[in-house]
């Protein structure tokens, strides 16, 4: 092996390990400099790994506090390091990780509140898509309306959870003043979009999630409708189809 | 030999004759997502910006967008810092790939990396970690200076690390590697004076003799930045490279001896932790302006 290789080989095994001693190559500077200066590297690597991870996963951080958010950090970074530089790219598993160990039990839609906010972060990076408006529909005659596809935005993500974790989401990062009290009972449908560069985060109901969903798989209007219909009688598609115009949800549709 | 034209000091054509970059010799500021909207809104007066090519790899979205409109306005310094210049097992070629879209889609004024490496065996560390200097990691060095140059179809700016201890192994000066370097690829320098000073002063060395031992003609593009003190050992002070702070009174002062002996070149303010607001950077990129278009300055242009 080259010394080049052997250093960095021992270099990344001392990163790991903070208990470990420095690499041999490092020369004594002072009588107990040796490992502290070492130690800056360790240091800088924590640091910014887990300032990456509070970037993307900021209602996480705020919800579990910064004490078990940190030392969750430093398990996962050791655990399952990047292996990109692109940090937007980096701790997927983190909240499923999370979620498994034992102090997150209080906190059983953690792994949930994490999920959205990865989406978020990789909508945020995905491809630019123009959305269209219902406007465009009028072109479409009226009887051939309900055969109509639409094709749902590349950037949509149906986050179903069987908790209310989308207004958990938006209360956290909004900081809410008073502390709001959930029905963790009442699961929600959350739908995030970009249709042009901020991503939105919106709670829908069920029928509308059937709905969306329908589309998203290539079924017309009509067939979409039907699906809502069949959970919720009084589902009204031309309002709900209004309001998935007005957030951006189709990028097109074919007749 | 050419003059600095004091009736334009801050002409976009007043670029390097030596090919490594074309930025202006002006002082230029780290681009933040923060500032993004007051930059494109009131246009302020800046020589250039850098951003670092790890941020802008993404598909699409808001980076990408206010990225190419805010070099629609200015001069442009890609700087990347996870390149892994210095790695053994050497660069990832997907990730050179990426970088080299992004290079091409932008055609940057300028790009640098680092004399250092982040990853091995596929993990990527997050921080420029040192190598030993000696011809094994010279040789190393240049093999990949060139791959990223060919790659890119341009020179690149190699930059100077902040160290914090010396290897064993070492048979060369950094400004002799450095050099080395420059001498068998081409490429030119980046020349971090925050660098050299939280360098010199953790391993004892004199930062205006380590600035003097460099080929001043090929440095291509100066930093500064602010760094913070550890402290916690009285008898062991070290100094961070933490760019979290203005830049300290040591750090202008040596700039000043950097640009009276290397002459004027483009210099960025870089801040990356604890951004402060535009106005605060605008300030540091003024005052470094300032002094890149003072008299006093040798005008030389190597």
């Amino acid at each position: 092996m080259h010394s080049t290789e052997k250093f960095q080989q021992q270099t990344s095994e001392a990163l790991h390990n903070a208990m470990a001693p420095c690499p041999t190559q490092v020369l004594q500077q002072t009588d107990n400099g040796q490992s502290r200066r070492f130690n800056v590297y360790r240091n800088n690597r924590a640091v910014s790994l887990m300032e990456n991870l509070q970037a993307c996963y900021p209602a996480m951080h705020r919800l579990v506090g910064d004490e078990f958010f940190s030392a969750a950090a430093r398990h996962y970074i050791n655990e399952h390091p990047p292996a990109s530089p692109v940090m937007a790219e980096y701790g997927e598993s983190f909240g499923e990780f999370t979620a498994q160990l034992p102090g997150s039990a209080a906190i059983p839609y953690i792994a949930d509140v994490a999920r959205l906010e990865w989406a978020c972060l990789q909508v945020y990076h995905q491809s630019n898509t123009a959305p269209i408006s219902i406007q465009a529909l009028t072109s479409v005659a009226p009887e051939n309306l309900t055969e109509v596809k639409l094709h749902t935005h590349p950037t949509m993500v149906l986050i179903d959870s069987r908790w209310p974790v989308g207004s958990i989401w938006l209360s956290t990062v909004k900081q809410l003043p008073t502390p709001v009290d959930f029905d963790l009972n009442n699961g929600e449908q959350v739908l995030l979009l970009r249709p042009h560069f901020d991503v939105t985060v919106n709670v829908i109901d069920q029928s509308a999630a059937l709905f969306i969903e329908a589309l998203r798989q290539g079924q017309s209007l009509e067939y979409a409708a039907g699906c809502a219909l069949k959970e919720n009688q009084s589902f009204d598609p031309g309002t709900q189809m209004q309001a998935f115009f007005s957030m951006g949800a189709f990028c097109g549709f074919t007749e | 030999m050419q003059t600095l034209s004091l009736d334009q000091p801050h002409s976009r054509t007043n670029t390097d004759p030596g090919g490594f970059t074309r930025l202006p010799r002006r002082a230029g500021v780290s681009l933040k997502p923060q500032h993004y909207a007051e930059i494109l809104e009131h246009q302020p007066e800046a020589g250039w910006f850098e951003v670092h090519a790890e941020n802008y790899l993404g598909a699409g979205g808001a980076p990408l967008h206010y990225l190419e409109k805010i070099r629609q306005h200015y001069a442009l310094s890609i700087h990347g810092v996870g390149m892994s210049i210095g790695s053994a097992g050497g660069i990832d070629p997907a990730h050179l790939k990426r970088v080299a879209a992004l290079v091409e889609r932008f055609d940057p004024e300028s790009f640098s990396e680092h004399l250092a490496w982040s990853t091995h065996n596929n993990e990527f560390f997050s921080d420029l970690l040192p190598v030993p200097y000696n011809r094994e990691v010279e040789d190393l060095v240049c093999g990949h200076v060139n791959q990223v140059q060919d790659t890119l179809k341009r020179p690149m700016l190699l930059e100077n690390p902040s160290n914090y201890l010396a290897l064993e192994g070492s048979t060369l000066d950094e400004t002799q590697l450095l050099t080395n370097i420059v001498n068998r690829t081409g490429c030119g320098l980046l020349l971090d004076v925050n660098n050299v000073y939280v360098s010199a002063r953790n391993l004892n060395y004199n930062a205006e003799e380590y600035i003097g031992q460099l080929p001043a003609q090929s440095i291509g593009e100066l930093h500064l930045a602010g760094h913070s003190t550890d402290d916690s050992d009285p008898a062991d002070i070290l100094l961070i490279d933490a760019h979290d702070r203005a830049v300290c009174d040591e750090v202008w002062s040596l700039y000043r001896f950097t640009l009276n002996t290397c002459g004027n070149k483009p210099t960025l303010i870089e801040w990356d932790t604890s951004v402060p607001e535009w106005a605060v950077l605008e300030a540091e990129m003024q005052k470094a302006d300032r002094l890149l278009s003072s008299e006093n300055i040798r005008h030389a242009q190597h």
